[in-house]
């Protein structure tokens, strides 16, 4: 007979070990029994977890996602991926009936209908050297038991968040060690809430801090603070004056002294400096966590090494985000793109060109850092959909809801369909399409078509419209950068990909039409019933939009980008530095600078020079590192699909103009600048991984299997390698398969 | 002549259809216990002028009759088994028995490798490795992954480093 315990009232439960509370509960179970005030509880214990693990056989199948790759090799995307994954286990396994029933025996009707809260309670958390601050899920207001097994189900899943994965890898903790509690709380709903840390952290108070209390307060529920929705008001305490302090708002100074006296009796009691949660609702004031003081939290320690944080940010600022990030940054972004695209600079003499180098350059760091503050952190609005569906429909495939996303209105596709009007265009005219094989043939490596050429074309019947297409295209959606150079400058590149469109005009897969996102619609509004049916309209609004955008900023912040390469370009002819370097691997802080001192004063321009080929020098050096031949190699199974063919690498702009139909783009990570390849390709393999950058779900779009997240895919595989892809299992099998 | 643990005589049968008796029932109950407790064994196989062993997860019937593995459509194993049908499995017990390697009990299974492709029986299949092998659900679940089945001709099993019993079950 199993005698596992299951569950154990908050009050009864001081004398079992966190081992199997889980730390919070622990914590709070040895508050109760000293007499403070805590909401009356209910804690599920790690056998409860283990319960749910075994009937489901989940061990097995959360250690064979974890596993899939070293975490040590694993990008915080790919991460989250894998915690999606493992959430959609944990939410599509079965309650087990053994719980079930003690759930129902413990947690009343009436309980519910006042709402509950489910707290995590991991064995972990809450210690001095890992609290885990944060880490972990708690869900708030549940009334319904639907919703309670639900809401247990996604607290249990949060042991394996992308966070907490991350969390443990930089602290070099066990992955698979820990198991997780619940602490099931009838709801308070405070008027204020906050927390108290019994020695103070602000560094104005180092000196004295020991005996200085900071109490922080926001209106109503502590999330407010907790999730940064709010900003808090602070209030210091002198521990042996608690008598001094007065009114403060929110609080009366009765209550801001019991506080004070609460957090000191507290730190008595465990020994150390304590930081507690708390709120106050019918008067009384409730302590709701209590956890040793950390140094500040691994993720606030090293903000730069973490910013990736931030792209988890909470539904309300998401909101915030979207409206100015479409309605603000967007517009301007495109409209600084296209002035500085209008501006003459042929002109210019060496200190006007030096001047437009720095002001542009400076901009473009501007914009770069609006990237990576707003632009990215708004792309989780495709994340947060994700969530919200699976939470709601636990779809068996966890990246279904991609379906869901619209690709026909982004500039990327918007520029593929007129190329794809240009080839047919081409493919009407035989004669115009000898005329452009003849240029291209002539010279390999042109990068304009000359004057020579343009009149070639137009003594062709058909070339007068043709090229007034083309350069219409050119002009809106080609002045922006790929491997560092102007694509609108190499018209040889896009003259061959027509070229190579024509020929394969029959075979070029098409996007699939998004008639199944209206499927994909019901079967969420369905699932969240008619009451939340806006909101799932909203989160899809927000989903779609945070997708359109994340994919058209590339492009937008490409061509302010070619603007500053236009200069720079400008400025080396100026110079006559015909120097034979890779613009792309020259760190532009480097080449900026360089030709900045070099176009305000002669004496520069040789050391600028050197200091150029030694860096084009160090970077062939490191691209002839070899190692060992892979024979199979695993990634993400980013799209299904399995096929084998010829590799075709795309790292630098050359490439763009040799890929043909049918090879497989192997690449870094696909770029809205490089999508017009893919009509062309048949399969796709990223050294980047992740289920939804960009080539995970174009791929999907085009219905070509996708492999991504092989960091070391160019050390083993070259142009012309006979590789198959098997896009449902992420694996990438070198050499031909019959051996 | 080899004797079991009771001491009951037998001789290794070489014959097949040998009608199974009361020592014949007594190795195939030894040999569902080891491979009871094991979800990996060894396929070894030959082709192409080259032999070929390989680390597989498997599931059987319980009556010993059929084993089926799951292999990755494509790969080095799946295209020498389309070719040659007859293959070995090694199972132990190495990770469950006693530190002694006096301890240590092993099957050699010698069958015929089929690739199944009746649809029916694929799903029952897929079910019966996810059950056995729970973390092999998404790779048994793409349809890139092929079951081949393996009917035994013999069993050996092995104790004692040396002991040796065939057991030829009845066809």
């Amino acid at each position: 007979m199993d005698s596992r315990k299951l569950t154990l009232g908050l009050k009864e439960a001081f004398n079992e070990e966190a081992s199997l509370l889980g730390a919070k509960s622990k914590n709070l179970a040895f508050v109760v029994s000293r007499g403070f005030n805590v909401p009356e509880g209910l804690c599920l214990t790690t056998e409860a977890y283990d319960l749910f693990l075994e009937e489901n056989q989940l061990r097995e199948q959360i250690f064979a996602e974890i596993h899939r790759k070293p975490l040590r090799k694993m990008r915080w995307e790919e991460m989250w991926d894998t915690s999606l994954r493992i959430r959609s286990l944990f939410l599509q396994g079965t309650f087990p009936p053994k719980l079930h029933e003690a759930l129902s025996r413990e947690v009343s009707d009436e309980g519910l209908k006042n709402g509950v809260s489910v707290r995590s309670s991991s064995q972990k958390e809450d210690h001095r050297l890992a609290s885990y601050a944060g880490v972990h899920e708690t869900l708030l207001k549940i009334n319904s038991r639907s919703e309670l097994e639900k809401a247990i189900k996604i607290v249990w899943a949060s042991l394996w968040s992308d966070v907490t994965l991350l969390y443990k890898k930089e602290l070099s903790l066990n992955i698979e060690r820990s198991k997780m509690g619940v602490l099931i709380q009838k709801m308070v709903y405070p008027t204020c809430s906050g927390v108290c840390f019994s020695e103070s952290p602000i560094k104005e108070n180092s000196n004295d801090r020991k005996n200085i209390c900071l109490v922080e307060v926001v209106p109503g529920e502590c999330r407010n603070l907790v999730d940064g929705i709010l900003e808090p008001k602070q209030i210091l305490i002198e521990k042996e004056n608690l008598d001094q302090v007065s009114d403060f708002e929110l609080l009366s100074s009765g209550e801001i002294k019991h506080l004070g006296e609460i957090t000191n009796s507290l730190e008595e009691l465990f020994g150390h400096p304590v930081d507690i949660e708390w709120c106050k609702g019918d008067g009384v004031l409730f302590v709701l966590q209590v956890r040793p003081i950390t140094s500040g939290g691994l993720f606030k320690k090293d903000r730069e090494k973490f910013w990736f944080i931030k792209l988890r940010p909470k539904k309300e600022h998401l909101w915030d985000l979207a409206k100015k990030v479409e309605s603000e940054l967007i517009p301007k972004i495109k409209e600084r793109g296209e002035q500085l695209s209008r501006e003459e600079l042929d002109r210019l003499g060496p200190g006007e060109l030096q001047k437009c180098l720095i002001q542009r350059h400076e901009e473009l760091k501007d914009w770069q850092e609006i990237y990576k503050n707003d632009f990215i952190p708004f792309a989780h609005g495709v994340r947060q959909l994700g969530q919200y569906y699976n939470d709601h429909v636990s779809p068996e495939d966890p990246f279904e809801f991609t379906g869901l996303l619209k690709f026909e209105d982004l500039e990327a596709t918007k520029r593929n369909n007129s190329l794809l009007k240009l080839t047919i265009h081409l493919n009407k005219s035989p004669s115009l399409k000898e005329v452009l094989l003849e240029i291209l043939k002539e010279n390999q490596s042109v990068s304009e078509f000359k004057r020579v050429h343009l009149k070639k074309i137009l003594k062709n019947e058909q070339g007068k419209a043709f090229l007034r297409s083309y350069f219409k295209v050119q002009k809106k959606y080609l002045d922006v950068v790929f491997d560092f150079s102007r694509l609108i400058e190499r018209n040889d590149l896009l003259g061959k990909h027509l070229l190579n469109l024509v020929e394969a005009l029959d075979g070029t897969k098409e996007m699939v039409k998004s008639e199944g996102a209206l499927d994909l619609e019901s079967k969420l509004y369905n699932a969240v019933g008619k009451d939340r049916e806006d909101e799932a309209r909203e989160i899809i609004k927000l989903g779609r939009l945070s997708w359109k955008i994340r994919d058209d900023d590339n492009l937008f912040l490409s061509k302010i980008e070619a603007q500053l390469l236009r200069v720079i370009k400008l400025g080396l002819d100026f110079l006559n530095l015909e120097i034979d370097v890779e613009l792309g691997t020259t760190p532009i802080e480097k080449l900026v600078e360089g030709l900045s001192l070099a176009l305000l004063d002669p004496d520069h321009r040789g050391p600028f020079k050197e200091e150029l080929q030694k860096i084009n020098g160090e970077a062939e050096l490191k691209k002839k590192k070899k190692s060992v031949q892979a024979f199979q190699l695993i990634g993400q199974p980013a799209a299904p699909g399995i096929i084998s063919g010829e590799v075709k690498i795309v790292l630098s702009v050359e490439d763009l103009g040799k890929f043909k139909a049918g090879d497989i783009l192997v690449c870094k990570a696909i770029q809205p600048q490089m999508t017009h390849l893919l009509p062309l390709a048949s399969a796709i393999i990223e050294q980047r991984g992740g289920m939804l950058i960009h080539g995970a779900l174009l791929a999907r779009e085009f219905c070509i299997p996708c492999v991504n997240g092989i960091p070391e895919i160019f050390e083993q595989v070259k142009d012309g390698d006979f590789v198959t892809v098997d896009g449902h299992l992420g694996l990438v099998t070198i050499g031909t398969p019959d051996i | 002549m080899v004797f079991i643990n009771d001491d009951e005589p037998i001789l290794p049968s070489k014959k097949p259809n040998v009608p199974e008796g009361p020592l014949s029932k007594k190795i195939k109950e030894k040999i569902s216990g080891l491979i009871k407790d094991q979800r990996f064994c060894v396929l070894s196989l030959k082709g192409e002028n080259t032999a070929y062993g390989s680390l597989v997860s498997f599931t059987y019937a319980d009556d010993l009759s059929e084993f089926v593995i799951p292999l990755q459509k494509g790969s080095r194993k799946y295209n020498l088994l389309v070719k040659e049908k007859e293959v070995c499995l090694v199972m132990d017990n190495r990770d469950t028995s006693p530190p002694s390697p006096n301890h240590i009990e092993g099957v050699n299974l010698l069958g015929t490798a089929h690739l199944l492709s009746d649809d029916k029986r694929r799903a029952g299949m897929k079910n019966q490795l996810i059950k056995r092998h729970p973390q092999l659900k998404s790779f048994v679940s793409s349809p890139t992954c092929s079951f081949f089945t393996i009917t035994p001709k013999t069993f050996y099993h092995i104790v004692r480093f040396q002991e040796i019993y065939q057991w030829t079950p009845e066809s």
